[in-house]
């Protein structure tokens, strides 16, 4: 995996204010997608009216396991964090794209890592996945769903129900723990968001 | 507890007292068929299939299919349905394990815990609701791409090889 070019004095331990911004990786993605009459998408969560609309006009079946609120109320029980992977009991090579946003901002390195496995496992052989995660965060930040608006401009609306834990990381950091993906692309925007799409080999 | 909202004088061999009508009947707004309903009280468990003619809403809990094609049905907020529903629009509020198929549209609201399989003309979902399963809409017919690729079922492939790059200005 092509490791970003991203210079280390671009992350800040400053919360970053995020605005719009239209997403140059998911153009690319649902591009892609589209081209298929029988593809399927998996989206992470957390559940948005927009974005369920967007996808499923564009795409044969969408699948939604919103994995935020599981993790959310996992943790206000103070189950073992093990048992929120229960949920994703797809058959392996299920999908030809999994929309996980800023799932893996909510997750502890361990976690990031079953996570990532499990999406190698559920993706079709050269199936892509969409991440979102932010350079930076302070505690304690509302958590917002990215949603979908015209053009792939995406906006943020809280999610006030949710109560999740920040755990952004470096660039280099990311990029190791997806190294299971090919990556495609990826972005940086100034609003401290990164964009990673990845394939599976 | 059952309630109908249709006037009780309309079924013939109920038993009805005129002068409870002034007390407890009020005017039914719109077209009587449109707006008759039935309401499974939330003390009603039900195991069967329900075929209908009028509109339903599930306080209670039920296991069995629902088809009743021309009108609404709804799971209200502490409903438990499990089974298959086919019907002109669903709303659920409350739990719901099983498929769902209209020609309509679903409404699942943030009190919604789902799991299954939706296949509807639209939809709305609001924020919060508790949802696991997949979703088949009217997929937008005028988009190019999506018109004039081969059915298959092979995996997409990527038009590229993988690159890095980092945006210099906000977007």
């Amino acid at each position: 995996m092509t490791t970003p070019t991203v210079p280390a004095d671009r992350f800040s331990d400053t919360a970053p204010s995020i605005g719009d911004y239209t997403s140059v990786l998911l153009q690319r993605y649902v591009e892609i997608l589209e081209k298929s009459a029988t593809a399927q998408v998996l989206d992470i969560g957390p559940v948005c009216e927009e974005n369920i609309i967007y996808f499923a006009r564009r795409v044969k079946r969408l699948h939604i396991c919103d994995m935020f609120l599981r993790l959310d109320r996992n943790r206000r029980k103070d189950l073992p964090s093990g048992r929120i992977w229960k949920h994703l009991d797809y058959a392996a090579h299920s999908f030809d794209g999994i929309n996980l946003w800023d799932f893996i901002d909510h997750l502890n390195d361990d976690e990031v890592v079953r996570m990532v496995s499990l999406c190698h496992t559920l993706l079709k052989p050269r199936g892509m996945m969409i991440i979102t995660s932010f350079e930076a965060q302070s505690e304690p930040s509302p958590i917002n769903t990215f949603v979908i608006q015209d053009n792939y401009r995406l906006t943020f609306r809280p999610q006030n129900h949710l109560d999740l834990s920040w755990h952004c990381r470096s660039n280099r950091a990311l990029t190791q723990m997806l190294s299971a993906f090919a990556a495609v692309k990826s972005f940086l925007y100034r609003n401290g968001i990164r964009e990673f799409l990845c394939r599976r080999d | 507890m059952l309630k109908k909202g249709k006037k009780p004088d309309e079924d013939k061999g109920f038993a009805y007292d005129r002068s409870a009508e002034q007390k407890t009947l009020r005017p039914v707004p719109g077209p009587e068929t449109s707006t008759e309903k039935t309401v499974i009280g939330e003390k009603i468990s039900i195991e069967g299939n329900i075929h209908g003619d009028e509109h339903l809403i599930i306080e209670g809990s039920m296991k069995g299919n629902i088809e009743m094609e021309k009108h609404n049905f709804a799971v209200g907020s502490r409903g438990r349905v499990e089974g298959e529903i086919n019907a002109q629009s669903v709303r659920i509020s409350g739990q719901m394990i099983g498929n769902v198929k209209t020609k309509g549209k679903v409404e699942i609201t943030k009190e919604a815990d789902f799991m299954g399989e939706i296949r509807a003309k639209s939809i709305s979902v609001e924020d919060g609701a508790y949802f696991k399963g997949s979703i088949e809409l009217e997929r937008e017919p005028h988009r190019k791409t999506a018109s004039t690729a081969p059915k298959t079922s092979e995996p997409i492939k990527a038009p590229e090889t993988p690159t890095t790059k980092v945006a210099d200005k906000e977007n």
